[in-house]
């Protein structure tokens, strides 16, 4: 027993394993060896059964390392980093309730973190060619298990140098946050999450969502389609340079400090409420809905089509 | 067999004991033992790794023949992956039967079949 413990003590030393640790190995050890000889193992048995120390040590030493290298970040823990093989980037992000921000990484690497309790290792995380991909787990037979504390959310990073084609995110009620985004395409499916994009430029934006709220902030969009029930749309300091489409239930719309090609909003009792938003035309589409702008400067702004039963256009600068 | 595949049916083996009753460590380990040979694959590590994932927690009790004992206890999110584990296994075994049986399972059989097809050449 002195010898096995002895040899595994040695090889842990030897291994950098630290002493707090070794210790622990070392009392289970002995309490475990100990129970064994009561029963009638003998000396010679001991590795047979607990296996060869310099192994035994190896692995150990192996598992406490990848324990303490966990790299963390605002509460987040690293899981996976990709060398980007292309100069152009696709992301495919395919989620239930986990919430998902993108952000810029500080280095040449895409970076996935994530927090949470859930099972990190049953999503597909993966990078090939061009395209970062990211699902959740298929399997449904043990949804039905699945509480709160199983909750993964995560943290993307992408190297500002890769020019990003498209983006595009199904999620049930994820809640996705980009910031400091330059794609191309952005492509968003979700029934009850929110969305907010801060500082961000994109060529084609197209949202669906029944309940859940969008906010765009400091943002270049070249075309801006959005589709809601009874979320709320907000756009602050916006530049449109071609056209947005907007079309609402219930959900009201706040558009302020923006400019824009041609609008367009069809609601059924959804508001229309901006200030300082300029847009060139405006076809607004309305059963019981308002629309009211509040201008500084008196731009003309042409009001195309006005199909509004019971709500009212007002302008005023 | 490959290392990293044998060590998961360990795994799963460490799993199913526990998932029945807390047990200490020596126990686990003799249990086990008698089915398989476990020399090789050291399941102290196992039992180490899943405890700090919080698949298992550990407490210490008195045992009438002398210093108090480590036992190891199932929590739910070790029986959550027990479970996902069992059903991963399953599917893969019911699929390496299905191809490995897929003439029938009596080597008479297969010897027959075999030769039959050697002599033709």
């Amino acid at each position: 027993m002195k010898t096995f413990l002895n040899d595994l003590k040695n090889e842990l030393i030897k291994n950098k394993v630290d002493m707090e640790e070794i210790a622990e190995i070392i009392h289970d050890h002995e309490e475990m060896i100990a129970t064994a000889m009561e029963e009638g193992l003998t000396e010679e048995e001991i590795p047979a059964r607990f296996g060869d120390p310099k192994i035994l040590a190896r692995e150990l030493a192996e598992q406490s390392r990848i324990q303490s290298k966990r790299i963390e970040k605002d509460g987040y823990t690293l899981y996976k980093s990709f060398t980007p093989e292309e100069q152009t980037l696709n992301v495919f992000i395919q989620m239930v309730a986990e919430d998902v921000v993108i952000q810029p990484s500080e280095d040449d690497d895409i970076h996935v973190y994530y927090q949470g309790k859930g099972h990190i290792d049953r999503y597909e995380i993966s990078y090939s060619k061009d395209t970062l991909k990211l699902q959740a787990p298929k399997t449904l037979g043990l949804l039905f298990m699945r509480s709160s504390s199983d909750d993964i959310d995560f943290l993307i990073e992408i190297p500002k140098r890769l020019q990003i084609e498209e983006v595009k995110q199904h999620g049930v009620s994820s809640d996705v946050r980009y910031q400091n985004l330059d794609a191309n395409k952005l492509i968003i499916n979700t029934t009850s999450g929110d969305l907010s994009i801060q500082t961000a430029h994109f060529q084609y934006v197209k949202v669906n969502t029944v309940s859940g709220d969008l906010v765009f902030e400091d943002v270049k969009i070249g075309e801006f389609e959005a589709s809601q029930v009874s979320g709320d749309l907000k756009i602050e300091r916006a530049i449109i340079e071609g056209n947005i489409h907007s079309s609402t239930v219930s959900g009201d719309i706040e558009i302020n400090d923006t400019e824009a090609n041609e609008v367009e909003f069809s609601a059924v009792s959804g508001d229309v409420n901006g200030k300082e938003f300029y847009p060139k035309t405006i076809k607004f589409k309305s059963v019981s809905g308002d629309m009211n702008l509040t201008n500084k400067e008196s731009r003309e702004i042409k009001v195309i089509k006005n199909s509004s039963l019971s709500g009212s256009i007002n302008i005023h600068s | 067999m490959n290392a990293q595949f044998k060590r998961g049916i360990i795994e799963l083996c460490v799993l199913s004991v526990l998932v029945e009753k807390d047990s200490y460590g020596y126990e686990i380990i003799s249990k086990l033992s008698e089915h398989l040979d476990v020399g090789e694959n050291t399941i102290y590590p196992i039992l180490r790794r899943l405890t700090s994932d919080d698949y298992f927690k550990t407490y210490l009790e008195e045992s009438s023949e002398g210093a108090p004992r480590k036992y190891y206890q199932m929590t739910k999110k070790g029986f959550i992956y027990y479970l996902s584990l069992r059903e991963e296994w399953d599917a893969f075994i019911g699929g390496v039967y299905h191809v490995i049986n897929q003439g029938g399972k009596k080597n008479e059989d297969i010897l027959k079949r075999f030769k039959e097809r050697i002599d033709q050449e």
